[in-house]
């Protein structure tokens, strides 16, 4: 790799530092593991600078690709095993439950309950929902990202979302906070 | 549509994801049903309530530059491989003299670092062994401790742990908040008896001065035990042990004694190669 293109990794890369350590906070759920995963998504890309292609959505969706798969890799290991949770399976099995809206809360002082009910989403989904609101990618741009067809993305964010709202209307049951909306 | 789908589409629609077939359909639905409507406001609502509590999350400070280090690193590691080539070493010199003189810190006071970062970060890295493949250079392949003095400068000085029965077992740049925080960067190995997989040792290299500190005062009273070369330390059943050399801070840390711990960090110094050897003690 030349000089130039050291320089050009750098200066296409590090500006999105701030927004592929976000995300890996979110999935290694400890400030410690988040920076080990961004140290080893920024040396991957770089080690693998050479085969990367500008496409349509810049770099970012390449570095988002290789930080979810090295959180999924080492969840893996970690786990010493395949997978506990086939994310096909996961697509399948939950696709029948009743549908679940938002509940009517006030959405400005929800910070801290919907990252906890982030917190508590299966990997796959997680990663999704992280895409589609940190980032406000479209769900083309998280299908490119995840190298997955944008029906995949499609399912598993209402997959997600449907958790989300549930655990929200968990939550304003448990504080009994009025104007809750009845799960239909 | 109907009703079920129309719901389902609802999120959809709120993040402007439809056709313009659908998005008609479901405008025209939403025109006859206040209900729909005040779901879709609450989607929106709820992604901007993600979003915002996810990119208010803060971001290390020093975190650019610990990764501009780590690439700085990774390049190093090619000059190296070019003087393999036969091309002069003037690079991998100029990158221990880096180590030594020039890092960020080199000069910098000593600072106090908590046993329990080194601990924590010997139970994360090394008990769990979080790092198969060594990604020191962020491609893996050092294999024994040799291999990764000639990758990594900054290792150069780790003591010949594989002699007393251990093998090096994985490799990383994590290391205490302290050490972050002050720039620094910390090289972590750690090492696996063949024999007794529980028993691992992980020894640090970092790149300025420190002082190990037990006793979480702010400043430290100076805690410290052991002798005035090799200092000791312990966080629960992990004992530690800090000395340095030049310009640079070791610390072991390993599930034993600490005088037998010291004992591990009186081993010999195994330069890797005749470069090594010039400079490191």
């Amino acid at each position: 790799m030349g000089s130039a293109d050291k320089q050009s990794f750098e200066a296409l890369a590090l500006p999105h530092l701030d927004t592929v350590y976000r995300v890996a906070r979110r999935l290694a759920h400890h400030e410690h593991d988040a920076e080990d995963l961004v140290q080893e998504t920024f040396l991957k890309a770089y080690a693998a600078f050479d085969r990367f292609q500008v496409r349509e959505f810049g770099i970012k969706p390449w570095l988002l690709k290789i930080l979810t798969n090295t959180f999924l890799n080492r969840r893996q290991r970690a786990e010493r095993g395949p997978r506990s949770t086939d994310p096909q399976t996961l697509d399948e099995t939950q696709a029948d439950e009743a549908y679940a809206g938002p509940p009517d809360l006030d959405y400005e002082h929800l910070d801290q309950e919907v990252k906890q009910a982030l917190d508590q989403l299966a990997p796959e989904f997680r990663t999704v929902l992280l895409l589609w609101a940190t980032l406000e990618f479209s769900y083309r741009e998280i299908a490119d990202a995840l190298d997955v067809p944008i029906g995949t993305v499609m399912s598993r964010l209402h997959r997600a979302r449907q958790q989300l709202a549930r655990a929200l209307h968990d939550f304003a049951r448990e504080q009994r906070l009025p104007g809750v909306k009845t799960q239909t | 549509m109907n009703p079920s789908e129309m719901r389902k589409h609802l999120a959809e629609y709120a993040d402007g994801e439809l056709d313009p077939a659908q998005r008609a359909e479901i405008e025209a639905h939403l025109a006859q049903d206040p209900a729909s409507r005040a779901d879709v406001a609450r989607w929106q609502a709820l992604r901007q309530c993600a979003h915002r509590a996810l990119v208010s999350e803060p971001v290390p400070r020093g975190l650019e530059d610990r990764v501009r280090a780590n690439l700085q690193a990774s390049r190093r590691v090619r000059s190296r491989r070019l003087y393999r080539l036969g091309l002069p070493g003037l690079a991998v010199a100029a990158a221990v003299v880096l180590a030594l003189f020039v890092w960020p810190g080199s000069e910098a006071a000593a600072t106090n670092v908590q046993v329990s970062g080194f601990a924590s970060v010997y139970r994360r890295c090394a008990v769990e062994r979080r790092h198969d493949t060594l990604n020191v250079r962020g491609d893996g392949g050092c294999k024994t401790l040799a291999e990764l003095q000639a990758e990594a400068p900054l290792a150069a000085g780790l003591p010949d742990i594989p002699s007393h029965g251990y093998r090096l077992d994985g490799a990383c740049w994590c290391g205490p908040p302290e050490c972050k925080e002050c720039g620094a960067r910390v090289l972590h190995a750690y090492f696996r008896r063949s024999d007794d997989p529980n028993d691992v040792v992980s020894a640090f290299a970092v790149d300025c001065a420190i002082t190990l500190c037990t006793c979480g005062g702010t400043p430290c009273p100076g805690c410290q035990r052991g002798t005035a070369e090799f200092r000791d330390g312990t966080d629960g059943d992990v004992s530690l042990v800090c000395w340095k050399r030049q310009k640079i801070s070791y610390v072991l840390a390993g599930r034993m004694p600490r005088e037998e711990l010291t004992k591990l960090a009186q081993g010999e110094v195994t330069p890797a190669s005749p470069q090594f050897a010039r400079t490191v003690p």
